[in-house]
């Protein structure tokens, strides 16, 4: 557990959700006390999230009743666990009718870390997603090829969970993803909000058909 | 004290539906269906179908509340489709499900999806008879089950070998040049057709074929059987008449699946029969069925269409079951499964 010291008055016990990088969350009391865990496992996020809750409130020491906030990461991420995080972060929220509110997940990353860098995750498909961040992030995350990426910065450090994944291309520091991040970047007041939406940056994929031929 | 109120999440396929049943009294069926993303590419693409179920989560939960005139807190179980289904359609509300048995700190159950089929019966006809004989027919399944126990013992006779049901529908209304999904296209277009027109195959009826697949069906055979006929006509420069093609085909279709139906009931001395799925929406299939049934004296119980179609009330149905029965629940971290067989009744 650690203690966050918090320059502002803060009356908020917040619930932080992530499943853009397997899975983890994190409550963050009025304190200033950061209770998380998380599984770094993809493709676990179904199984593990409303457990994971569970067992950080009660480790927390709070009642789900004295819940004030849930702030979820909205990715980028790989489309089925990120949609977990999400869906659970808002029935969670309408359930207990309290406020919620989505962050970029990539921003938790540069949040633990002194800027500037260009934070990268792993979104498969021989690519990653990624963003700049000076101070505050610059434009809106993208997902490129690792060499596409790095050719673009030749100087900036690399870090998150995917700066290790093309040696070739980009070698950073692998940073985890954690809720507690993402909680603390909400309670500096300094967060950039954004809609509780997937950050989805890739089209689905279906090819509509051409016209079909009908045999009559 | 009351009955349980129990609300139900289903997201196998494409509807997102939330149910909320207080014993066996339905009190809401909300249903956002994406169906109209889906048309244009002629069949459920999982990742839309995954992406509309987010979206519609929260608004759905919503108005069911409302239309069933409670507060979520008033909820005593959750219940949601576990499997079968589309793997990530299923996540959605699984993950829904959860997070609402945490926030309210109620129990859950991730039940079976064709269990919930069968059981959503109960809400409109009373309780099930068991054993029953199941008979469920829809774009994703074709199933004919023995049921003693809704709540947990449910054993399947047999299933499609190839396509199900409404997937036949689909692709011969394609042949046809009817729009998707298939089903309510051909039974309109029947309606002024012949059944009797053209004699297409009975699949599976052989006596050799009833030997290793008595109460299992096949499609396959038939969409080629309709598609060639079709071709044939057509290089012999005659005009295919749509409307006894679609009559025949669909009589084929009803024919079969109520000959394994009627046989599965008489040599299992089982007197009801439930039909459920998109397909029993099929009003020829109906008034076949209520023909045979009252011809061998089986209790015949088909819900109405809204009913038979994907729903949350359906899973609620089943959920409400399960704590009347006391029936154990589901862990929290259960995992989804979207090949789940239908002799797990819970995760
Ligand atoms: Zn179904």
């Amino acid at each position: 557990m650690e203690r966050l010291e918090l320059e502002r008055v803060w009356r908020m016990n917040a619930l932080a959700i992530d499943t853009s990088v397997g899975v983890s969350v994190a409550i963050l009391r009025s304190s200033g006390e950061v209770t998380q865990s998380q599984a770094i496992d993809h493709g676990m996020q179904g199984e593990l999230t409303a457990e994971l809750i569970s067992r950080v409130v009660s480790d927390s020491g709070l009642k789900i009743e004295e819940i004030t906030d849930v702030v979820v990461g909205v990715g980028p991420g790989p489309f089925t666990g990120l949609r977990v995080g999400i869906v659970t972060a808002a029935v969670f929220a309408h359930a207990r009718n309290i406020s919620i509110h989505g962050i970029c997940s990539l921003d938790a990353i540069a949040f633990d870390y002194a800027n500037p860098c260009v934070v990268v995750t792993d979104a498969r498909r021989k690519e990653l997603y990624w963003a700049r961040y000076d101070g505050d992030r610059i434009g809106e995350p993208q997902v490129s090829k690792p060499e596409v990426i790095a050719s673009q910065f030749p100087d900036l450090k690399f870090v998150g969970p995917g700066a290790q994944l093309y040696p070739d291309f980009i070698s950073g520091s692998v940073m985890e993803l954690k809720a507690g991040s993402l909680a603390k970047l909400f309670a500096s007041g300094s967060a950039q909000l954004v809609d509780v939406l997937p950050m989805y940056l890739r089209k689905p994929d279906a090819v509509e058909p051409t016209i079909r031929k009908s045999v009559l | 004290m009351s009955e349980p109120l129990i609300l139900g999440i289903e997201t196998s396929c494409d509807e997102t539906g939330i149910g909320i049943v207080r014993g066996t009294t339905l009190l809401a069926d909300e249903v956002a269906s994406s169906v109209d993303e889906h048309a244009r590419f002629g069949g459920v693409v999982p990742e839309i179908a995954s992406r509309a179920h987010l979206e519609a989560m929260v608004p759905t939960i919503e108005r069911a509340c409302k239309a069933a005139n409670i507060r979520l807190a008033d909820v005593d179980a959750i219940a949601v489709t576990s499997g079968p289904g589309l793997a990530g359609a299923l996540l959605v509300g699984v993950a829904a499900a959860k997070s609402l048995a945490v926030a309210l700190g109620k129990p859950i159950y991730g039940v079976n999806h064709l269990a919930a089929h069968v059981c959503v019966d109960q809400l409109e006809h009373g309780p099930l008879n068991e054993p029953s004989i199941a008979m469920l027919v829809s774009g994703g399944h074709s199933s004919l089950l023995l049921v003693p126990d809704i709540t947990q013992d449910v054993i399947q006779l047999g299933q499609t070998i190839d396509d199900a049901a409404g997937e036949a529908f689909d692709k011969i209304a394609r042949v046809l040049g009817l729009p998707f999904p298939g089903g309510p296209y051909i039974d309109q277009a029947a309606q002024t057709g012949n059944p009797n027109a053209i004699d297409f195959p009975r699949g599976l009826t052989t006596p050799k074929d009833l030997i290793k697949h008595r109460f299992d069906v096949s499609f396959s055979g038939l969409k080629t059987a309709v598609a060639r006929w079709i071709e044939t006509e057509r290089r012999a420069g005659n005009s295919v008449m749509v409307n006894d093609v679609a009559a025949s085909f669909q009589e084929a279709i009803v024919d079969v699946l109520l000959r394994k139906a009627i046989d599965a009931c008489l040599s299992n001395d089982v007197g009801t029969l439930v039909i459920g799925g998109g397909v029993a929406a099929n009003s020829r299939l109906r008034t076949v069925a209520a023909q045979r049934c009252a011809e061998h004296s089986i209790d015949l119980r088909i819900p109405s269409p809204a009913l038979c179609t994907d729903n949350g009330a359906m899973v609620a149905a089943l959920g409400s079951e399960l704590v009347k029965r006391g029936r154990d629940t589901s862990q929290l971290s259960f995992a989804t499964d979207s090949s789940m067989n239908v002799t797990t009744v819970v995760a």
